[in-house]
């Protein structure tokens, strides 16, 4: 093995972001964002298999969902929308920041992602309490009255409205919870930053693997937006 | 707009790896506009009726996934080795097909708790109520039994 070894190899890329194992950096590079797509490969599993429960129950009662969908806040729910594709935006300009080795637009962009982020969360816990408000929790307070006072809506099936609630519950609140891990992750890499960690600082590509987290939050929310605040009838 | 760093010898160096900001800037933008189009088109009435709906609603949704995937997460200017990855993800979406198969199917023959009215025995209890359209299908698929 000694053979392959250049000499003063070791000396002359002590600060070098290349890790033993790599060959070089395009190597390392590709390894590190195929490990990141692999995760991100299995979080699509994840919450396809409620997609796929989705997708189900609406093609079976298209009609009670339309009636259950109005309860939902589409103002409220378009907010948050913009709310996201702002914050995916600003974490592309933290990895643009990151690439440029700017410590001082990187830290700015991240904290701008981070506070979208609790903003989404604030709306979204409105949104949740309305739902308790109006009985619209599955369980056995669960009531229709709030969306069929009109007596057009008559004739719904208050148990498919209420497994249109346990998945708009189930979903929204899985993607809630990635919003609240990516939180912490994007606090985490904010400061290694901060501390100068060479880590983040010597190589673009641990910032750019938090934005690939970030963003694939951002998908999921752009399927579950029209998903369930916008049913045509 | 940010301009790359002049290109060095350095083995490390990245830079013909950063895409202008004009470019995420433009993606967002367009992003933006797709979200309102999407809220606009599910009010319209469109020829073939919520079906079309559906169809463009997920057009727009995947457009949008698309952007952001290939832009924003940077995959179009990924090895092949990263595009394959990154498609294969998506691929599993390719299953419904075959849940939609087995479901369909099972209409031209029906089993107890499923009919082509109510597909879970958890919905029964409501069709035999007073609310219920007392649905006379779902009576007869009992009775077989």
């Amino acid at each position: 093995m000694a053979s392959i070894v250049q000499p003063g190899h070791g000396a002359e890329h002590e600060h070098s972001p290349v890790h033993h194992q790599f060959e070089d950096f395009e190597q390392q590079t590709e390894a590190y964002i195929i490990g990141m797509w692999s995760f991100l490969a299995q979080e699509i599993m994840f919450f396809g298999g409620l997609f796929l429960i989705y997708t189900l129950y609406r093609s079976r009662y298209q009609e009670t969902w339309y009636q259950a969908h109005t309860a939902l806040n589409v103002v409220m729910g378009g907010t948050n929308t913009m709310v996201l594709l702002f914050s995916s935006f600003t974490m592309v300009l933290a990895v643009h920041a990151a690439q440029l080795k700017d410590k001082k637009k990187v830290l700015m962009y991240l904290g701008a992602t981070i506070g979208c982020a609790f903003v989404f969360l604030i709306i979204k816990f409105f949104e949740y309490k309305e739902k308790f408000e109006h009985m619209l929790v599955p369980g056995p307070y669960f009531s229709v009255e709030h969306f069929m006072s009109d007596p057009a809506t008559r004739g719904i099936n208050p148990n498919a409205a209420q497994i249109f609630f346990s998945l708009y519950f189930a979903m929204t609140g899985l993607h809630a919870l990635h919003i609240i891990i990516g939180i912490l992750v994007l606090g985490a890499l904010a400061r290694h930053w901060m501390k100068d960690d060479k880590l983040v600082t010597h190589d673009y590509v641990p910032t750019e693997l938090v934005g690939l987290y970030w963003h694939f939050v951002d998908v999921v929310w752009i399927f579950l937006f029209p998903l369930f605040y916008l049913i045509p009838k | 707009m940010a301009h790359a760093p002049t290109q060095s010898h350095d083995p490390h160096d990245y830079s013909h790896h950063i895409v202008p900001v004009k470019a995420y800037f433009l993606t967002f933008l367009g992003l933006a506009a797709l979200m309102f189009l999407t809220i606009w088109a599910s009010y319209q009435s469109f020829p073939g009726g919520t079906t079309t709906n559906n169809v463009v609603a997920m057009a727009i949704a995947i457009t949008k996934a698309a952007l952001v995937v290939g832009v924003f997460m940077n995959v179009r200017n990924g090895t092949k080795l990263i595009k394959m990855w990154a498609l294969l993800g998506f691929v599993w979406f390719t299953l419904f097909f075959l849940m939609f198969a087995d479901y369909k199917m099972r209409e031209h023959e029906q089993v107890a708790s499923w009919t082509t009215k109510d597909s879970g025995s958890a919905m029964s209890s409501w069709w035999n109520t007073e609310q219920g359209p007392q649905d006379p299908n779902m009576v007869n698929v009992r009775t077989r039994r």
